[in-house]
């Protein structure tokens, strides 16, 4: 069974104008996929294509996974903060059943959190709600929009263990970020974005554990 | 006790009245707290005015009673959430202009079906209600509505909360999210259509919504913001026929206007104790 995605020369138009430009690449598990890039040069819009949320208007997407195998992560929160539910009522609306709701709770460190209204969480604290709302499905593929904004040190590098973990489950991961965390992970697919097109896509393999400092890592790579 | 209790059991049709009313309220205000989650309570108001043309179409069809009345505005109703639900959905961001016209469009267009036809106090009967001459056709279409309107909520309603709370999610998982979207602005033009025997159209979207905004001043969780609201209905309900009964004030209009003055002491009762603690704090 196939399980990566491939992008053959993909375009896509919003109203007159092109948001991204003939983008090709292949995303199969293994290395956490990386996109970077500065604001609007297309980052979002790949990422929302993978998600299906995008229509093409050149090139074919083949994607094998049905949209319930696809895990979201959007850059804007599209969570309504100001709804009168707690972190355990939105969590019950996804998990199959309760208990996955504690255990991901508790794997986060955020089982205080339970009873807590949205409204009530602040900016860091929502969006590792978030982050770990992803986890109470079995996805087969993750795609995470800036998911670190708002985060401490703490709650980064929580996140980052559980990029990780998801990697070494062979699951697909592709995530944008303005961090420079590709030294962070054991292995890294980077996904350079420019002018809305793919400018450059490299696999880069740390086999040790990834907790050198950056500017070696930094003088590693280039 | 002879002012305040004696009224109700005296008269059955003040007793009627405040079952009728509290059977509506059961109905309405777990509707009442989606259409605010969604930040819909403004498209709650045009959408009970826009079951104008079928009210005044059924009253056209089949004459004046309950019923015709009822299933006119459902049918405008069924109309309205289509609206709602595919041409206007969530995702076109001018939805709300748009809706505001053509819901004005429907208004009009029922004042020109009840023209057409009926007596002054036929309309005034419909744009205000006449909780005061509920009969047993009226109190069993309100039961009916509360019956259907609590199991929808009780079977769906984790379906009606992920699409309140995360939309985007959930329109991409579920291939029949729109269902779950039109499903509950029918239900909301259900209960709007049966209110409008008791409240009238202009008014019955003002018990539906008011109590939920009150409550949801008081609370973070939605099931203290229902049992909130159900509360401040009962409470309104009373208190406006109570006044009508003493001082012959139109009783839907009353019962509208003392959940308005429940609403402005909750929020008066926010902004004081925001004050404290702000000079707690400060202290």
């Amino acid at each position: 069974m196939n399980t990566s995605i491939e992008f053959q020369q993909v375009s896509i138009r919003r109203g007159a104008r092109r948001v991204l430009q003939n983008v090709s690449c292949l995303l199969a598990p293994g290395p956490i996929h990386l996109c970077r890039g500065r604001n609007g040069a297309g980052k979002s819009t790949f990422l929302r294509s993978l998600v299906g949320l995008e229509r093409t208007s050149e090139g074919t997407i083949k994607n094998p996974f049905q949209p319930t195998e696809i895990s979201y992560f959007p850059q804007a929160s599209a969570i309504e903060t100001q709804f009168p539910l707690s972190v355990r009522e939105l969590f019950d609306l996804t998990a199959k059943n309760k208990s996955i709701t504690i255990e991901t709770l508790e794997a986060y460190d955020i089982a205080y959190l339970k009873d807590r209204p949205l409204a009530e969480l602040s900016g860091g604290e929502l969006q590792l709600v978030l982050f770990a709302r992803m986890d109470l499905v079995d996805s087969k593929m993750l795609v995470l929009d800036e998911p670190f904004n708002f985060m401490d040190s703490v709650f980064y590098s929580r996140c980052i263990q559980k990029l990780e973990k998801w990697r070494s489950q062979n699951k697909i991961v592709v995530l944008a970020a303005h961090q420079e965390l590709a030294s962070e992970l054991s292995q890294v697919q980077t996904l350079d974005f420019a002018d809305q097109t793919l400018t450059q896509n490299t696999i880069y393999s740390f086999m040790s554990a990834p907790k050198v400092s950056n500017a070696v890592l930094h003088s590693a790579i280039h | 006790m002879q002012f305040f209790i004696l009224p109700f059991t005296e008269n059955t049709f003040l007793l009627n009245a405040l079952i009728g009313g509290g059977l509506f309220a059961l109905a309405a205000c777990w509707l009442g707290l989606f259409l605010c989650l969604k930040k819909l309570s403004l498209a709650g108001d045009a959408m009970s005015h826009a079951l104008l043309p079928g009210v005044g179409f059924g009253f056209l069809i089949f004459g004046a009673s309950t019923f015709s009345l009822f299933f006119g505005g459902l049918l405008a109703g069924a109309v309205v959430s289509l609206i709602l639900t595919f041409p206007f959905d969530r995702e076109d961001p001018g939805m709300d202009r748009k809706l505001s016209g053509i819901l004005s469009f429907l208004t009009a267009l029922g004042a020109i079906l009840l023209a057409s036809q009926q007596s002054a106090t036929d309309i005034h009967q419909i744009l205000f209600g006449s909780i005061l001459s509920l009969g047993r056709n009226e109190m069993i279409l309100l039961a009916v509505v509360a019956l259907v309107s609590l199991l929808a909520f009780f079977l769906f309603q984790k379906q009606f909360f992920f699409e309140a709370v995360d939309p985007a999610s959930f329109h991409r998982i579920h291939p029949y999210a729109r269902f779950t979207r039109f499903g509950l602005f029918f239900l909301i033009s259900m209960a709007l259509s049966a209110g409008v025997c008791a409240l009238g159209a202009l008014l019955v979207v003002g018990l539906m919504i008011i109590p939920v905004v009150a409550a949801m001043e008081l609370s973070l969780s939605w099931k203290k913001v229902l049992g909130l609201a159900i509360g401040f209905s009962i409470v309104s309900i009373y208190v406006g026929l109570l006044s009508s009964y003493h001082w012959d004030f139109p009783a839907g209009p009353a019962i509208v206007v003392a959940a308005g003055f429940l609403l402005f002491g909750v929020l008066f009762y926010r902004r004081l104790r925001r004050s404290q603690l702000g000079s707690i704090a400060g202290a």
